[in-house]
């Protein structure tokens, strides 16, 4: 079962001066069980995309196909439960009187019992480590990265199988960033397929399975992390840039004149120089 | 949700280019004799001159449908009730036991060209004038009234900040909507009080985010050392070029014109 779109194409504002191409001629596969990681340039498409696949914007042409079925307007609500989206900043939504209110306002047209309410809001509370006593709180008495989580638990309450996220770490302290990073692999484990956009490539290199490129509206390039970040100068073609540490390896067999592989996470860049040293160090 | 009415569309055009005071006004002329004229010939006229400026504006027919929308129903209800109720010498045709007469039927198209002329030329203004030119051009006529303490600079600033917040408002709401109808809200109910109440998770992130981006802005300009109109100058500096002659011309030939037909001619 996966996410499909199809011949995509959708324009902003047609017929106007501010007429926009948003989308065009766009196919894609999300596969279950993956990080899949989209990330381009500002204004390249990338959460006009998102809001397609849960059916916020509706294609001018072309359809979109979750777990085999036609998005359309009719089976709208029972798609979105399936599609978590967690839009960016998403701690700007929160209204509640209580942060248990809060992350239980997706279920109040669901009509489920008061137990299992009870149950969803403390099982997306733990997956997402919103601790229990901040539950009875007020959401505007809590600090920024504690709103973030508590606003994606009130996506996750309606259990997803699907989960998109806009820029999950943008705006967060180191900490909390890195934080955020791992909980995307958490969801993974859990069994949810994650969407996430990013401008962070290092964020990207580390945490996603699979990564799209999207500019003016197509899809350039996707593959593994690996097969994205070793095309430098598409990357930056196109504003775009590698992992610092890829950076950092490239330069440094440019200078030094010994082949490096190519490294594009932290881990494998220990790995190298431990390597190397055991070895007696670079040869000069 | 898109707010179209109104509207800044850029252009090239004569009356683009024209100072936004000058084109203020135009409008403002415009509308006072829109409302004075009485006679057919009058209104002919009138028409004819908006027509010229819509011509020369080059925005398209589209838009100015677009912003008569509103007014629409106004108009349809004011003329239905003139052709029923309405009594004049000239019986035109009967519908049913009412007479539809013939003043009754210029008499609404009197009222349809007029609410339609006034529309027109106050969405031209606003169609080919950015909001910042159009306070810019309010505050500088304003001024004058600086003698009797009137404060022209603060109402020309809080009207360009009150513009410039409308389309991000736009923008947010629409935004907090898609938000919430991601987590499973429902905006579609048919019922009034639970549509009402539908709206309370978009207005409640709405107001905080207003009263956030107010206090930004105002801790944004005292840091720039803001402290009001005394000394400012401008970036943008208004000038009077000959495209404002050209449309002063218009406007006074047009005045002219009206005041001949109703004191000269008579017609």
């Amino acid at each position: 079962m996966s996410i499909k779109l199809e011949d995509i194409k959708y324009t902003y504002m047609p017929g106007t001066p501010f007429e926009k191409v948003a989308l065009s001629d766009l196919y894609l596969e999300i596969r279950e069980g993956e990080i899949l990681a989209l990330i381009g340039p500002t204004g390249s498409g990338k959460t006009t995309l998102l809001q397609h696949i849960n059916g916020l914007l509706r294609p001018d042409s072309g359809s979109v196909f979750i777990d085999g079925e036609e998005l359309t307007k009719k089976n709208l609500f029972k798609i979105r439960q399936k599609i978590g989206y967690v839009f960016q900043y998403p701690e700007q939504q929160l209204f509640e009187e209580t942060v248990f209110k809060d992350i239980a306002f997706g279920l109040n047209r669901l009509k489920l019992p008061e137990d299992e309410v009870r149950a969803r809001v403390y099982d997306a509370a733990r997956l997402v480590g919103v601790s229990e006593n901040l539950l009875e709180r007020s959401v505007f008495d809590l600090s920024g990265g504690e709103k973030r989580r508590v606003a994606i638990c009130g996506v996750l309450v309606t259990k997803p199988k699907y989960l998109m996220l806009d820029e999950p770490a943008s705006g967060l302290d180191p900490e909390g960033k890195n934080a955020m990073l791992r909980l995307l692999k958490t969801f993974r484990d859990a069994g949810i397929t994650v969407i996430f956009v990013s401008h962070n490539m290092n964020d990207v290199a580390e945490t996603a399975d699979r990564v799209v490129v999207i500019n003016d509206g197509r899809i350039e390039r996707q593959g593994t992390p690996r097969e994205i970040f070793t095309e430098h100068d598409f990357l930056s073609g196109i504003g775009l840039s590698v992992p610092d540490v890829t950076d950092f390896f490239r330069l440094l067999s440019e200078r030094t004149g010994v082949e490096i592989p190519d490294i594009i996470t932290l881990d494998e860049g220990y790995a190298y120089l431990r390597d190397v040293y055991s070895k007696g160090g670079i040869p000069s | 949700m898109r707010i179209s009415l109104g509207r800044y569309i850029p252009g090239k055009s004569l009356f683009h280019k024209a100072d936004p005071r000058s084109k203020i006004i135009w409008t403002i002329v415009m509308m006072v004799f829109i409302l004075l004229c009485t006679t057919r010939w009058q209104y002919l006229m009138a028409t004819v001159f908006v027509m010229i400026v819509f011509l020369i504006s080059g925005i398209p027919l589209k838009y100015i449908l677009k912003s008569l929308r509103p007014v629409a129903v106004l108009m349809i209800i004011t003329t239905v009730f003139n052709l029923v109720f309405y009594k004049g010498t000239t019986v035109l045709f009967a519908i049913g036991s009412f007479n539809v007469y013939r003043e009754a039927l210029f008499l609404s198209i009197k009222m349809i060209l007029r609410i339609f002329m006034l529309i027109v030329s106050a969405s031209l203004l606003t169609y080919t004038t950015t909001s910042v030119a159009i306070t810019d051009g309010i505050e500088y006529l304003l001024r004058p009234l600086a003698i009797i303490k009137f404060p022209a600079h603060e109402i020309a600033m809080m009207m360009s900040i009150a513009l410039r917040f409308i389309p991000m408002f736009a923008d947010e709401t629409d935004k907090i909507i898609k938000a919430q109808s991601s987590r499973g809200a429902e905006f579609d109910s048919k019922n009034v009080f639970k549509k009402i109440k539908s709206y309370v998770p978009v207005l409640i992130p709405l107001f905080v985010g207003a009263f956030k981006s107010a206090e930004d802005m105002s801790v944004a300009m005292e840091s720039r050392c803001y402290r009001g109109g005394k000394g400012r100058t401008k970036f943008k500096v208004l000038k009077f070029t000959k495209y404002d002659l050209i449309l002063l011309i218009i406007t006074a030939v047009f005045c002219t014109g009206v005041i001949l037909m109703k004191t000269v001619f008579k017609i």
